[in-house]
């Protein structure tokens, strides 16, 4: 673990993720949560698993990070804009609790050098994270498809409208049809 | 290692990124003049060939002139993102040039770089796997290019959102959605790659083909990876996010002077590294065809092979309509990218 | 190849693959066949669950898959309650969507569910358990959201989400604790440390220890934790409802018993009082709000709250008396409330679709079977003999007083008696109330309830009431059914 490399990449870390909730466009908050992933992959080249930070990147800021983006960008944020809370009190004792729970946390992680786990051993090429999933992670391995299978099956079944009739693709059968009537 | 053997290793990487860097500038105006000379050949026209020689001063003039226009911000843009964007676009493009291993070392470079270390530091380090013709052949360098290209996307998209414009932002989500589809028949193509190769750094899967390039073992993957390529770097015929007879000039439509410049660039220097990126896995590198040696000329030759298959596709189909697009990427192209790598796997564990 | 198989004693997750199967199964043919022709999916399910629970009987104890998991006579029969009560849900689903076209769909996801409850009760390891979690919670967040035109329902399945999205992110920050504590996330750390004479746990594994447990408390709706338990349980189509008043519970309760010293078998009075405390205020909390609530499905979300309280009890009984008490508990709890919510499923259409108790009266008229089943179940959920509630309280509440734990018994007692008044006052308004005039016209004949609803439901009703019967009546044959 480099430590040098550590502390600043956390700062970064932490300031953009504070970012992240503090910024009033969506699309800013959408970027600045691409660049914490791209801080933790720093991270992760900082624990010696160059494999699990390409992932990092190629994955969450190249794959996930855009369609959450395609996303944001399709809702009008200005309409949404009065959703944000503006009542002092909820405000208040939010930053009170997570003030005095990163305290707290924070005091006990200094307890927390005890037992770091040597990452870099098994995580840092591709061939000990594979033989990590085929063998004793197998079956979380396995389990996470089912989870992956049950998300997409959730999200076909909650944007299925039993009544909308699909247009057909033919120019000839979108006339018959009767145009775009939906 | 001492911190001047540090210094003399980061300066030669600078000096590496450097010279690559303006090459692959120059090969980048050099190609958009060989774009709209071979396209006008093929429309049986003249095309630019007035500055200089064939027009060979044409890119430069282009640059001049889009330096001195008028650097136009629509209102309504985003304050930061929309000088951001094109900036955004290119960088990515550039850097993934930095795993591309261009050639075999050149041991005069070599032997050079040896004598001014042992000179200037007086020692005697082990520098032959530094001094070879890639930035840095780090161990993960597939991945290393596959997420450098991901990020591309958000160039362009950032650009078509923040121009707040109605066509730019139409053209900043097809090109998201587009890259994304392609992108995964694009990885399945390339792990089939890994797989046989069983290493991701990106100059031992060049000298494992020294025998045979892996076109030969990997057709299926191969004509992927050209579908996909074209895909990913938005051109003909998948060029919908700046589809002119529907969206203007899509994402960039806002865009004036050196900003469009950049995009521009960026376009062109995509189109390079992913062709370089092609050549490296699939052509065999800077290996020679018929074991006729290895240069660097080598892969320029097959690079510019690639390039002008880019040119000839845009000269000859016409354009996807946009569910098209998307069939044919989730329905077809992925499928088969499947199959492929199922292929691979099953040939790999019968006969090895 | 026969060497990762030994090593993986993959047999022990026998009922968890073919579950999930079924569900691929189900799955891969509503995607291959029209929306209307798909034949009954619940059948196909229901003999997925079957073949389940008849493998559980003949798959061998012992731990599997590289010590993730481990399967004991505790978690089997956890299971087998699970998968018991999934069956009858599914008995009872298509008389919810009728012809919808979500119905092998739901049948999936409830075979999903049912999957990570297995992974739940049978994880030796937080990866494993989180993603269990995952697994059991993800189907019931798209379930509570099925009826997408309805609002309520859409509001149920969000607030669901982000609450379980938040209990998933402090399971995730404790497992982060946890790990750095202990140097791995293998849950026999916990054992270790609450064994008489150990070595005192150090405060950072406490702090991973509370909010893991947190995660937990949040999806059994224990007090602090249970403001989402009404907006999702009445937002929730019923059939839904009835599922989630038992699946998670069951495998967020084992979960915890794995993690939480039983009893005073610690020596640590922390974890004791901490439990003692969090039954004490779940059950009375839960039985207080009840008192107010004007809608049936209030009523019985905060009923689960209190009936969750009490099964809190369990973990302050040292020994294996609490847990198999608890056992016994959850089977009848799952049996009542999956009979309650059967009868407002059937009985929702004909009346006004807000559900409130005064939509019941005169029920006792106008569908007397229906009627007859509700009081039962509603009996049983007071815990008047002969009906299973009472056994099961009994049984609890002998376990804690022979701990000694006399406080908590008593406010136990107590508690029930208190939760007699809104239960007996819903079977007051069915049989003493005239029928409002919009289902008069429905008066035919004393059993119209039962010809008009489909014959699934009404099996899946029947047996429902035969096992809150039985299981008050002859608790031991009872518990040799679910393999206690």
């Amino acid at each position: 673990m480099n430590i040098l490399l550590f502390y600043p990449l956390s700062a970064l870390i932490i300031i953009l993720s504070l970012g992240v909730i503090l910024a009033t466009n969506p699309v800013h908050s959408a970027l600045l949560l691409v660049g914490a992933m791209v801080a933790i992959a720093g991270v992760f080249l900082c624990l010696n698993c160059e494999f699990l930070a390409m992932l990092q990147i190629f994955i969450y800021a190249g794959a996930i990070m855009v369609l959450f983006l395609f996303i944001v960008t399709t809702i009008d944020t200005r309409k949404d804009e009065k959703f944000v809370s503006s009542a002092k009190f909820s405000q208040a004792s939010g930053i009170l609790l997570s003030g005095s729970m990163f305290f707290l946390f924070f005091f006990l992680a200094l307890q927390f050098v005890q037992h770091l786990p040597d990452t870099g051993r098994w995580l840092g090429d591709a061939k000990g994270l594979g033989e990590l999933f085929l063998k004793s992670y197998s079956l979380p391995f396995e389990v996470v498809t089912l989870v992956l299978l049950t998300a997409m099956a959730g999200v076909i079944v909650m944007s299925h409208d039993p009544l909308y009739r699909r247009r057909s693709k033919e120019a000839s059968k979108q006339i018959l049809s009767g145009g775009n009537k939906a | 290692m001492t911190i001047f053997e540090g210094f003399f290793l980061v300066a030669l990487i600078g000096i590496k990124v450097g010279v690559m860097v303006v090459c692959v500038m120059l090969c980048m105006a050099m190609m958009t003049l060989v774009e709209r000379r071979f396209l006008a050949f093929m429309q049986c026209r003249l095309g630019p060939n007035q500055v200089g020689y064939f027009g060979i001063l044409q890119p430069f003039a282009d640059g001049l002139k889009n330096l001195f226009k008028e650097d136009f911000t629509p209102a309504g843009a985003d304050k930061i993102l929309y000088p951001l964007a094109p900036i955004i676009a290119l960088i990515p493009a550039l850097t993934a040039f930095a795993v591309i291993p261009f050639g075999p070392g050149i041991p005069e470079v070599a032997n050079l770089l040896l004598m001014l270390e042992d000179k200037l530091l007086g020692v005697k380090s082990d520098l032959s796997s530094v001094v070879t013709l890639t930035a840095g052949d780090i161990n993960v360098g597939v991945l290393f290019f596959m997420a450098v290209v991901a990020m591309e996307i958000y160039g362009v998209f950032l650009g078509g959102w923040s121009s707040n414009s109605k066509y730019s932002l139409l053209g900043g989500l097809r090109a998201s959605a587009q890259m994304i589809s392609y992108e995964l028949s694009m990885t399945l193509s390339v792990l089939s790659i890994v797989m046989i190769s069983g290493t991701l750094r990106l100059g031992d899967i060049v000298h494992m083909q020294e025998r045979g390039w892996f076109i030969i073992i990997q057709p299926i993957g191969f004509v992927i990876f050209l579908i996909c390529m074209l895909a990913e770097t938005n051109r003909s015929p998948f060029d919908l996010p700046e589809a002119e007879s529907e969206l203007v000039a899509g994402f960039h439509t806002e865009y004036s002077s050196l900003k469009f410049a950049m995009f521009f660039m960026a376009e062109y220097v995509a189109m390079i590294g992913i062709s370089s990126f092609c050549t490296t896995l699939y052509l065999g590198g800077f290996n020679g065809p018929f074991g006729l040696g290895s240069s660097i000329l080598w892969f320029g030759m097959k690079t510019f092979l690639l390039l002008f298959f880019f040119i000839h596709v845009r000269a000859t189909l016409p354009r996807f309509r946009y569910d098209q697009l998307m069939d044919f990427g989730w329905k077809t192209l992925l499928p088969l990218s499947l199959l492929n790598l199922m292929l691979t796997g099953f040939f790999l564990t019968v006969f090895r | 190849m026969s060497s990762w198989l030994q090593a993986s004693n993959w047999l022990v997750m026998l009922p968890e693959m073919i579950i999930a199967f079924f569900a691929l199964i189900i799955l891969l043919v509503a995607a291959f066949t029209k929306d209307s022709e798909a034949p009954y999916p619940e059948s196909l399910a229901i003999t997925g669950l079957a073949l389940a629970f008849i493998s559980s009987y003949y798959i061998p104890e012992g731990v599997g898959y590289y010590g993730q998991v481990a399967v004991d006579s505790v978690s089997r029969t956890a299971f087998s309650i699970a998968i018991l009560g999934g069956m009858l849900v599914l008995g009872v689903v298509p008389s919810q969507f009728g012809t919808d076209t979500m119905r092998s769909e739901t049948s999936a996801l409830v075979l999903f569910s049912l999957c990570g409850v297995g992974f739940m009760v049978t994880a030796q390891h937080l990866i494993m358990l989180f993603l269990g979690i995952e697994l059991l919670s993800l189907p019931l967040y798209i379930m509570a959201g099925m009826r997408t035109r309805d609002p309520r329902s859409r509001e149920a399945a969000l607030k669901y989400f982000i609450v379980g999205a938040f209990a998933s992110a402090l399971m995730l920050f404790g497992m982060a604790i946890y790990l750095g504590a202990n140097g791995d996330l293998l849950m026999n750390h916990f054992a270790l440390s609450f064994q008489k004479n150990a070595v005192p746990p150090t405060l950072i594994f406490f702090a991973g220890w509370i909010l893991i447990s947190t995660a937990m408390l949040f999806k059994l709706g224990a007090v602090p934790f249970h403001m989402w338990v009404l907006d999702v349980y009445q937002g929730s189509p019923s059939s839904i409802t009835a599922f989630m008043t038992f699946a998670p519970k069951i495998a967020a309760f084992f979960a915890l018993a794995k993690m939480w010293p039983l009893g005073s078998e610690s020596g640590l009075s922390t974890p004791i009082s901490m439990m003692y405390l969090l039954s004490f205020l779940t059950m009375t909390a839960g039985n207080m709000m009840a008192l107010m609530q004007r809608n049936i499905k209030r009523m019985l979300a905060y009923s689960s709250i209190a009936h969750g309280g009490y099964m809190l009890m369990a973990f302050l009984i040292s020994g294996t008396e609490g847990i198999h008490a608890l056992l016994f508990y959850l089977a009848v709890y799952a049996l009542m409330n999956i009979g309650a919510f059967t009868v407002i499923t059937l009985v929702a259409p004909s009346r006004d679709p807000e559900l409130s108790i005064i939509s019941l009266s005169g029920l006792a008229k106008t569908h007397t079977y229906l009627a007859v089943a509700l009081a039962i179940c509603l009996f049983s959920l007071t815990g008047l003999p002969p009906f299973g509630g009472f056994m099961a309280k009994f049984f609890l509440i002998k376990a804690v007083l022979a701990s000694g734990n006399v406080y908590i018994a008593l406010a136990a007692i107590f508690n029930s008696l208190l939760s007699a008044y809104y239960y007996l006052r819903v079977v007051l308004v069915m049989t003493t109330r005239e029928p409002l005039a919009a289902d008069s016209d429905e008066l035919i004949s004393p059993s119209a309830g039962f010809t008009s609803i489909g014959l699934s439901s009404r099996i899946a009703l029947a047996v429902a009431i035969i096992g809150v019967v039985i299981s008050g009546i002859s608790p031991d044959f009872f518990a040799r059914i679910i393999s206690l």
